[in-house]
């Protein structure tokens, strides 16, 4: 369509010229006439009538503007575009320089918007997720009989999430699969893409065997057979038959569920004691707080009515909490922060380019302005050639964005990936993003260039023969752009220089134990074969005896969790201690615990600072051991001795004795700021559960002995599906995995902000040394040794840099205590950072001086003073 | 080349016009010469101002153009009024006397 209405306003607009001309000859030939009419001559009366005339030009300018109102900008945009293109492709390393510097900028944009989006802002894949809410570790018992809550809330559904062991043929692994109320997958509000969802009679003992699979799942153990309805797979040694398939983008809860499986009411005493995840709807007209006052009441008659030894609070959340209030959030947030300074620095560049190009084309500009260009078109006309660059740039940013975005979701850990269950990909929130920043990217690369441009007196221009100079207000906004790139580039390498630095630190602390030649293996021991404490324990002691007679295995203990997931479990209630009033934790306080066996801190190398660790005199059915940590010492016992003391956290509970006081550990991973209670218990008196961690020191690199090692377990059960094994080093880092990604990304954009404004150094200064020629070439000649140029071109770049400098050092001191949150014992005006990076800059700046500096001293004075 | 007519001024001229081809068609030097006789030589309308106050009248529909031959049998492109531009005409009369007596009025008075 665009092809041939252009050809047709073409073919047209030919005609209708040739009629507009035709028809003002005719009007002035009649005026010839009258003319001569009155008595002139011939040559007198034409004269006279095109003098009366006027221009013509002009007049049929103002036509065409009248004739073509409403079109006028169209037409004039198109001319501007034809012009903008030709204009461009008559410059092609202009043009190219200009359009790969605006891709790298918009694309690096684009990819990590791309990312905050998906991970942080676009709404989970659920109708309403705003109106839903879910609370966490409900007892099913408490929920069944707390009636007061459909106040609150118009539709309650729950899960469970649960491992299970996938079998197949000689495999077995492990998958995410969620027991869910029959409901759940309708309250959220997607239908399924192939078969169907849970009923109510899916959840009736006896026909719980069947499956709902995931997108993800499906593609990958079902090929993606549209047939998959009705086939059967093996769960914890038990068939399951498929009845549907959930859409693409799909997933709940957590991007790593595979499938789902009907969640059978709660009926007998022991189900009733289950814990459940609450997902419920509020009632229209409901807002959260309100929502959330209304529990915190209820809560408190819960509480009275079904108090619980470790009682959980319950509150209300939106699905969405997780995301908006974490840390992985305000990285991410960061990074984007950090990836427009580059964009800012790229746009610089290109509008730097752009005013030297303005410059040179002086007299083009001069002679379209003799013509009847008005100021305004004139800007419109150089808006469009940026808008055209900066199109060009985005287009290829997108096309850049495209594969970065997956290249990098790949590499992103975890932590992060679990924030959301959105697939990750551009859609139409990025483009709507990207042409603001093509608009916006636009106007700072072309309004300078465009507003100079149009200001030429049209005389001075043509009247002069010689080539075109800079004005000296040109120059000026030229060093302006170098100086805030400089200054640019400052803010955003201290800020990463900052957040590495305080990462580093984080590393090196010590954790408490010893990390090096550890690992930890994680065991799960299925009901159905090991119902009893006595199996499990034989197994585990079993397990025990073969790794540790491995070659290359120092020693080996047993534990529930190892830092940095330490135990996983927890109380939050009030720590009783016999003879004294109870002491309260703090709101949202948290006392995690770990069951362990005897040798458990000896093998960790956590060092027992008083009494004794766990040992025989601890026996199961006698009064219960703890050992507590430092930490927890000195706060409920300062300055006493909390050895032989007596402790409980529920009055359900028998009171508990410390035998012993161990060193503080990161139990959450290195940036756990070791303010953390602690407290173990024995394995041998509590029993031996179901899930549990073979900690191994080894004499060498553990990793070596991974096949090894799982080798044993799969010899001893075969059934037992491939438990995960980890050197401690590996877990530890990953807790700061989030982190090491983001800065990843940070550092890298540091340094494109860097080479980035080194080029527009070099490049301003190259050009300067090019308009100067003719003064290097005067200085020459009356005796400049060449060292003296060089020094001069040199001072006068490091004068630029410097006063970026010092504008960055402005902006850097104001804008880092922002970071301070995330800024691990460095202070924001760390002096080492400010100092080091000025430095680096400094150096940048006088090594993109090098080569213009050395071209001016090879001047030909000669040819210099003859380019007159 | 800043447009700087005013709007009273613009307004004034496509009146004119419209008036002048009240009668029977005619081509821009034809309108330019009719407006002066039927002022008394008063006013006149120069090409600068004449052409493109037709082609905005023509871009409004109260005109419409048309290829022809004029009297010394040179081509020219011809105007006439069009039905809208008939009323357009009597209406902007009417405002304009009403204006004009409006401006007497004051003038007229201490």
């Amino acid at each position: 369509m665009r092809f041939w209405s252009k050809l047709k306003s073409l073919v047209g607009r030919k005609k209708l010229e040739a009629e507009m001309t035709e028809e003002m000859r005719a009007h002035l030939e009649m005026q010839t006439q009258v003319n001569r009419a009155a008595g002139m001559s011939s040559d007198e009366a034409g004269y006279a009538a095109r003098r009366q005339f006027g221009g013509m030009e002009q007049l049929k300018e103002q036509c065409r503007d009248e004739r073509r109102h409403g079109w006028l900008w169209l037409e004039h945009f198109a001319q501007d575009l034809r012009y903008a293109a030709g204009s461009l492709r008559r410059n092609p390393i202009f043009s190219l320089t200009a359009v790969l510097t605006l891709v790298l900028g918009l694309g690096a944009t684009t990819t990590i918007f791309t990312l905050v989006d998906t991970v942080v802002w676009r709404p989970l894949p659920y109708a309403e997720p705003h109106r839903m809410v879910e609370s966490f570790q409900f007892n099913r018992q408490a929920l069944r009989d707390w009636s007061e809550v459909q106040q609150v809330v118009d539709r309650i559904e729950t899960y469970q999430p649960r491992s299970m062991v996938l079998s197949r043929e000689m495999e077995a692994t492990q998958i995410r699969a969620d027991a869910v109320s029959p409901g759940l997958i309708e309250l959220l509000g997607r239908p399924p893409a192939i078969g169907r969802s849970f009923g109510k009679d899916d959840a009736v003992e006896g026909n719980q065997f069947v499956i709902l699979l995931s997108h993800g799942f499906w593609q990958r153990h079902f090929g993606g057979d549209p047939e998959v309805v009705g086939r059967k797979i093996t769960l914890d040694d038990r068939p399951y038959t498929v009845i549907g398939v959930m859409p693409r983008g799909f997933g709940f809860r957590r991007p790593s569920t595979a499938a789902w499986i009907p969640l059978l009411p709660a009926t007998s005493e022991s189900a009733l004691k289950q814990r459940v995840e609450m997902i419920a709807r509020l009632r229209p007209g409901l807002g959260l707080e309100a929502a959330r006052a209304a529990v915190t009441v209820l809560n408190r008659q819960l509480n009275q009515s079904h108090p619980q030894p470790e009682t959980w609070g319950v509150g209300l959340m939106t699905l969405d909490q997780t995301r908006v209030n974490s840390g992985p959030r305000q990285m991410m947030m960061l990074t984007l922060g950090a990836v427009m300074f580059v964009l800012l620095i790229a746009c610089a560049n290109v509008a730097n380019l752009l005013l030297v190009r303005a410059t040179v084309r002086q007299r083009e500009f001069a002679v379209r302005a003799a013509l009847g260009a008005g100021r305004a078109r004139l800007i419109r006309q150089v808006l469009t050639e940026s808008l055209m660059l900066v199109a060009f740039g985005a287009l290829g940013g997108l096309l850049l964005a495209q594969w970065a975005v997956q290249a990098i979701w790949r590499l992103a850990p975890e932590e992060l990936r679990a924030l959301t269950v959105n697939a990750v990909g551009i859609d139409w929130r990025v483009m709507t993003f990207a042409i603001g920043l093509v608009g916006l990217a636009a106007l700072i690369c072309g309004l300078v260039p465009a507003l100079r441009a149009s200001r030429l007196d049209a005389n001075q221009t043509l009247g002069s023969a010689r080539a075109a100079t800079p004005t000296r207000g040109q120059r000026r906004w030229q060093q302006g752009f170098v100086v805030v790139q400089t200054a640019l580039a400052f803010v955003l390498l201290v800020g990463a220089g900052l957040l590495l630095r305080g990462f580093l630190r984080v590393n090196a602390v010590s954790p408490g134990f010893e990390v090096h030649n550890l690992a930890a293996l994680s065991l799960t021991l299925p009901s159905k074969r090991y119902p009893s404490p006595a199996q499990r324990q034989d197994f585990y002691e079993r397990l025990r005896e073969r790794v540790a007679g491995l070659p290359g295995v120092a020693e080996t203990t047993l534990a529930v969790g190892v830092p940095p997931s330490g135990g996983g479990f927890g109380v939050s209630a009030d720590v009783e201690i016999e003879e004294r009033p109870p002491q309260k934790l703090g709101p949202g306080e948290f006392l995690p615990f770990n069951t362990v066996a005897d040798d458990y801190f000896r093998v960790m190398r956590i060092p027992i600072v008083r009494g004794r660790s766990f040992d025989l005199q601890d026996v199961p059915g006698g009064p219960p051991a703890i050992i507590i940590n430092d930490r927890m010492a000195g706060r409920f016992w300062p300055g006493a001795d909390p050895i032989g003391q007596r402790v409980r956290f529920s009055s359900r509970q028998p009171w508990m004795i410390v035998v012993g006081v161990a060193g503080d550990v990161k139990a959450r991973g290195p940036s756990d700021e070791n303010g953390n209670l602690e407290y173990y218990d024995s394995m041998r008196q509590r029993g031996y559960g179901a899930y549990s961690t073979l900690v191994v020191r080894t004499a060498g690199d553990p990793r070596q002995l991974d096949r090894t090692i799982r080798n044993e377990v799969t010899t001893l059960d075969p059934r037992l599906p491939i438990a995960s094994f980890s050197p401690a080093e590996r877990l530890m880092a990953e807790t700061l995995a989030v982190p090491r990604f983001c800065l990843g990304l940070m550092t890298g954009f540091a340094g494109v902000a860097l080479v980035l404004a080194a080029i527009g150094l070099y490049g301003v200064m190259s050009y300067t040394v090019a308009q100067r020629t003719q003064e290097i070439g005067v200085r020459i000649a009356l005796g400049g040794a060449a060292g003296d140029i060089m020094a001069l071109v040199t001072r006068s770049g490091l004068a630029l840099t410097g006063v970026g400098l010092t504008v960055g050092i402005l902006a850097a001191a104001g804008l880092t205590r922002f970071l301070q949150t995330m800024l691990f014992e460095i202070s924001p005006l760390d002096p080492a950072t400010f100092v080091g990076v000025a430095a680096i800059l400094a150096l940048i700046g006088i090594a993109a001086c090098y080569v213009p500096a050395r071209r001016a001293a090879k001047v030909d004075p000669v040819v210099a003073l003859r380019s007159e | 080349m800043a447009k700087e007519k005013s709007d009273l001024l613009q307004g004034t001229l496509d009146l004119l016009v419209l008036k002048a081809l009240q009668l029977e068609p005619m081509h821009g030097f034809g309108i330019s010469v009719r407006i002066r006789q039927m002022s008394d030589e008063v006013l006149q309308v120069e090409q600068g101002s004449l052409y493109p106050a037709l082609y905005r009248l023509e871009e409004q529909g109260w005109i419409s153009a048309e290829w022809g031959t004029s009297d010394n049998n040179r081509r020219a492109r011809f105007y006439k009024l069009t039905a809208a531009g008939r009323k357009q005409l009597s209406a902007e009369t009417e405002s304009w006397e009403r204006l004009s007596a409006a401006i007497n009025l004051v003038l007229k008075g201490t």
